[in-house]
């Protein structure tokens, strides 16, 4: 699996590296199972810093999406039931989304920020009933 | 290894040095003394070479002195290193001026030696006893000059240090000159009337006196090198 | 062993009436890599020299590994444990590559052998080929050599990839890297270039005119750290006062653009509860962060 970051987006690269394991097991790139890029030959490799990789595989491991063996790496979990069936079905719900949107005439920057905006409203919402 | 880096980096100065002291020597010899005539000529044909030789050493060449222990940075940016050897500073200082002196000490045996084989008259006018303690009292005044020339270049650029030193050394010569001082204590005299060549004793006074201020430049030296910041 | 690599506090100092240093903070944890940032002048060749004992702090202390850099036997046994590549960097101009490794060598009793040849072999350096004659970005690599292979267990690089064409500059970062991941060797350096400092940092201290203004975890400060902008589509109200943590606040046409160190949330709950909003967020560079917080107070 061959995974890339850009240190200099902004986005902290620990979240980078989660978001291209969990779309590499979203498109099969990585099968249940399958270990992930050995530690320190991933963070040779991309020239960052290990603890970087560390942080991210132990975020993983929180979430539940891999398994962090001692010794031997990190492993791609085994999938809830269901779960692949769930992230095809949102994968339709969103191509369909995006397709109506575009058709109505938004350009992609449009999308994201209407996309961006829900989310939020969606995040406040969840602080709003938990406090 | 710090020995052999000072060696490296202050041989070729010390063989031009040599080369012109010996050079010097040689030529202004003169005509071998008369049988009798007394040492004058000998003390004299002794001690300016060995003089020639403290000033030209302590006068040339700032960073060579120090071994990178100097003040301006211009002059190398290599001292960055030699200061993050795990060395402390009085050992670099303390390297570098017994190299110094030994030099010193070396180009002195030489010159001799070279007088010695050109001038068979030498052999005859003093006793090898005295010309040795002849040989140690040259090398107290001489070793003054170097501790001048380390003091001055602890905290002066490379000409200014250089001709501090000079300046400093023939300023002393006229003061001492005029100024009466107890023949024991002069030191300098003993390169010339005071000479063990004539007295065939040794001036114990005055080589304290010279041990003093040598050790005295020196330490202030050291002192001004381990405050230096860069 | 619990002790940090670095530790200064309240360092003041001086020189030629300037002041360089004024009580300034710093904390370098061990096995850290920790990026030191800063423009010219805003005191990091200082620190670093107060670091290696080139200097003198006029008020304050610094440690390294709990003791003292000076020049006394404490300061210099301490210097076993440290490489150090400074600004300048030169060596003797009259020795070559294997004579400068085997002048060295005697002064390090942990010197390490494996790591030596290991780096003759990556950075292809040629052993006798005379030092002035090398280029720049051997002769950095050079230093990186004596400054690892003596076994030390910090590193103290003075602007490590200045002048190096981006190819040596990725061999220096990627050994760096593969240091850090074996030996757990901290690696404290100072760099401009910011894009550097995100990919192996993964703390960081920026400082300007002599004091530390922003020093924690460099992933925390990016997410940490949030451009919210505000589009109002009826011009931007005059009396508008934004809550606490929005930091730097710039205003043009419609548009208001806030740089948030905290509570962005709060903040972006607030732009959107204001009529005819858009809200928009934006995570923030080190470059960019960089260069707001230089930004005159």
């Amino acid at each position: 699996m061959i995974i890339h970051v850009n240190p200099a987006s902004g986005i902290p690269i620990y979240i980078q590296l989660m978001e291209q394991v969990k779309h590499g097991i979203e498109t099969g790139a990585l099968r249940a199972g399958e270990q992930l890029p050995p530690l320190r030959r991933l963070a040779e490799e991309l020239v960052i810093n290990p603890n970087t990789v560390v942080r991210a595989y132990r975020e993983l491991e929180y979430e539940g999406v891999v398994e962090v063996r001692h010794g031997a790496g990190a492993f791609v979990r085994q999938p809830a039931a269901g779960h692949t069936l769930v992230s095809r079905k949102a994968q339709s719900i969103m191509q369909s989304a995006v397709e109506r949107l575009a058709a109505a005439g938004l350009t992609e920057d449009a999308i994201r920020r209407l996309l961006e905006n829900e989310l939020a409203q969606l995040k406040e919402g969840v602080i709003r009933r938990r406090t | 290894m710090l020995w052999k880096k000072g060696w490296y980096e202050t041989r070729t100065r010390l063989l031009i040095v040599l080369a012109v002291v010996v050079v010097i020597t040689v030529l202004t010899m003169g005509p071998p003394p008369p049988a009798g005539a007394g040492s004058g000529p000998l003390v004299g044909a002794t001690t300016i070479p060995a003089m020639l030789a403290a000033l030209l050493l302590a006068g040339a060449g700032v960073k060579t002195q120090l071994g990178g222990l100097q003040r301006s940075k211009g002059l190398h940016g290599s001292m960055y290193y030699t200061l993050s050897l795990p060395v402390k500073r009085t050992r670099l200082f303390n390297v570098r001026v017994s190299l110094g002196l030994a030099e010193t000490a070396g180009i002195l045996v030489l010159t001799w030696s070279a007088l010695w084989l050109v001038n068979p008259a030498i052999r005859l006018s003093a006793t090898p006893f005295d010309m040795f303690k002849q040989g140690v009292v040259t090398f107290f005044c001489v070793t003054v000059v170097y501790s001048l020339g380390v003091f001055f270049a602890a905290f002066l650029d490379d000409v200014y240090q250089h001709w501090a030193t000079i300046f400093t050394v023939v300023g002393t010569f006229v003061i001492l000159n005029r100024v009466p001082l107890p023949a024991s204590m002069h030191a300098f005299l003993v390169l010339s009337l005071a000479s063990p060549l004539n007295t065939h004793t040794m001036p114990w006074i005055a080589m304290a006196v010279l041990l003093g201020l040598s050790g005295m430049l020196l330490l202030i030296a050291l002192k001004i090198v381990r405050s230096l910041e860069y | 062993m619990t002790e940090c690599a670095i530790e200064a506090v309240a360092l003041r100092k001086s020189f030629k009436g300037h002041e360089a240093l004024c009580g300034l903070n710093l904390t370098v944890p061990r096995g850290s890599v920790f990026g030191f940032l800063g423009r010219n002048g805003a005191g990091k060749t200082t620190t670093i020299k107060i670091l290696m004992g080139l200097a003198k702090a006029d008020h304050g202390a610094t440690r390294i590994f709990g003791i003292s850099p000076g020049d006394d036997n404490s300061g210099a046994l301490l210097r076993r444990r440290i490489g150090f590549v400074p600004e300048d960097k030169e060596l003797y101009p009259y020795m070559t590559v294997e004579e400068i490794i085997r002048f060295s060598r005697p002064f390090f009793p942990q010197w390490r052998d494996d790591l030596e040849r290991r780096y003759i072999k990556t950075f292809d350096l040629p052993p006798k080929k005379k030092i002035p004659d090398l280029s720049k970005g051997m002769r950095s690599k050079l230093m990186l050599l004596l400054a690892i292979a003596r076994g030390s267990e910090l590193l103290i690089l003075d602007e490590p990839t200045d002048g190096l064409d981006p190819v040596v500059a990725e061999e220096v970062l990627r050994e760096l890297i593969v240091l850090a991941a074996s030996d757990g060797t901290t690696i404290f350096f100072s760099s401009h270039q910011l894009a550097e400092v995100e990919q192996i940092a993964d703390r960081i201290t920026i400082i300007d005119q002599g004091r530390s203004i922003i020093s924690g975890e460099l992933e925390d400060l990016k997410q940490q750290y949030q451009r919210i902008k505000v589009v109002f589509a009826d011009g931007i109200p005059a009396d508008i006062r934004w809550a606490q943590g929005a930091d730097r606040i710039r205003n043009e046409g419609r548009m208001v653009s806030i740089l948030s160190g905290r509570n962005s949330e709060e903040i972006m709950a607030q732009a959107r509860a204001l009529p005819g909003t858009s809200v928009d967020t934006h995570p923030v560079t080190l470059r960019e962060l960089f260069l707001e917080l230089m930004r005159a107070d």
